[in-house]
């Protein structure tokens, strides 16, 4: 298991309450799934070392 | 059956949005959510024991209706709640004060829970119909945490980042961000997005948060924030580049935040002027003209007659001091 999904399982597993939990392991499956694992993969492929998104428009020139 | 499981999988993950707020917002395309237009009511708050009355122009910003442009240009006021005047009549805001003082027309269209970022679009998106000479921002010190967030009071912002190659990107809001459902879906995505990030750090702000340990303030958070100012950095860039070239004065005015009313913290490890002193570091780096009214707020506040209401929001007494203030600062600067 990767450290995203890791995290993901921890997340749902840190929360208090059994429905919480059900909902964080849900939720983090779903994401994972089709937003976050896309964003992991295109982190690698350029190489970025922060979280931050590379999808978007540039700022510069002013818009 | 779509929404209903949306329903039940973000009821508890989604912000709940103030009763306020979802009644005085609007969705905006540039900035995620504005303020509605044409409103005028009266409001309980807890703020004080009389509703409040709220009026919002066409503009969508609490006001009177701007009817005519001053041609020397005007005095545009922005910020969040601090600036929209939670808990104080209309003219008991700063704006209104500061408009008296100088005999200036100033236009304040600041909104409650508007984050540094959405003030960099408004202020290139939504300002020039004003013909601003000069913009203040309002920026009380703890609120930057906000450009960290994507989904507001149920509402989708705008999200800038920072590419590998450190340039500032800039996501828009998206087009089905419009629609209720469309918001909520793209705002749980955020919103769980955030908390997992925070969650990598040791930071845990949905149970148990206490605001006078609120991680912006801790040291051994310090780095888990620092990509926020590396963000506030260059969106302060992006405001000061506009209005050099629009040719308007720029000013940020640092409010006092609740926690420094309260005393010192318990611990070295605890700052709450952290986020204050790093604000300062990267305004002083770019030469950004801005004024702390920390000490006059402090000075002017004691138990009986406070400057804040309980909850850290400027009384009248405290928006009397802001205005005092920033009258003095733009006539040192010679702009008025």
């Amino acid at each position: 298991m990767g450290d995203l999904e890791l995290t993901i399982t921890r997340l749902a597993l840190s929360k208090l309450k059994l429905a919480h939990k059900f909902k964080y392991f849900i939720l983090g499956a779903i994401f994972y799934l089709f937003l976050l694992q896309k964003e992991k993969n295109r982190k690698i492929k350029d190489g970025g070392a922060s979280d931050a998104s590379s999808a978007g428009d540039d700022v510069y020139p002013l818009f | 059956m779509i929404k209903k499981i949306v329903n039940l999988l973000t009821k508890k993950l989604t912000i709940e949005a103030n009763n306020v707020s979802q009644a005085f917002y609007k969705f905006d395309p540039d900035t995620g959510f504005w303020g509605a237009p044409n409103i005028k009511r009266y409001v309980q708050t807890d703020l004080k024991s009389d509703p409040m009355y709220v009026s919002h122009n066409s503009d969508g910003n609490r006001g009177v209706e701007v009817n005519e442009i001053d041609p020397k240009g005007t005095i545009v006021t922005i910020g969040g709640s601090h600036s929209w005047g939670a808990g104080v009549e209309q003219n008991q805001r700063y704006s209104e004060l500061l408009s008296d003082e100088t005999g200036r027309q100033v236009i304040n269209i600041g909104h409650a829970s508007l984050g540094f970022d959405q003030v960099c679009i408004a202020i290139m998106k939504k300002t020039k119909k004003y013909n601003p000479r000069i913009i203040i921002i309002e920026q009380y010190p703890w609120a930057v945490v906000r450009i960290l967030n994507g989904y507001v009071n149920g509402y989708v912002k705008p999200v800038f980042s920072i590419d590998k190659d450190d340039n500032l990107k800039l996501k828009k809001v998206p087009k089905f961000a419009q629609f209720p459902l469309g918001r909520k879906c793209i705002g749980s995505y955020y919103a769980y997005k955030k908390e997992l990030q925070e969650f990598r750090s040791g930071i845990n702000l949905q149970e148990n948060y206490n605001p006078l340990t609120d991680p912006v303030f801790l040291y051994w958070k310090i780095n888990h924030y620092d990509y926020l100012y590396k963000l506030l950095l260059k969106i302060t860039i992006v405001i000061r580049d506009y209005c050099r070239q629009n040719n308007i004065h720029f000013l940020i005015a640092l409010g006092a935040i609740h926690q420094q009313f309260t005393g010192s913290s318990r611990s070295d490890l605890i700052d709450y002027d952290l986020p204050r002193k790093r604000l300062k570091e990267i305004l002083n780096n770019l030469g950004i003209n801005h004024v702390d009214m920390t000490d006059a707020m402090l000075n002017e506040h004691t138990e009986i007659d406070p400057v804040i209401f309980h909850d850290g929001h400027l009384n009248a007494k405290g928006h009397n001091v802001f205005s005092s203030v920033l009258q003095k600062e733009l006539a040192v600067r010679g702009w008025i």
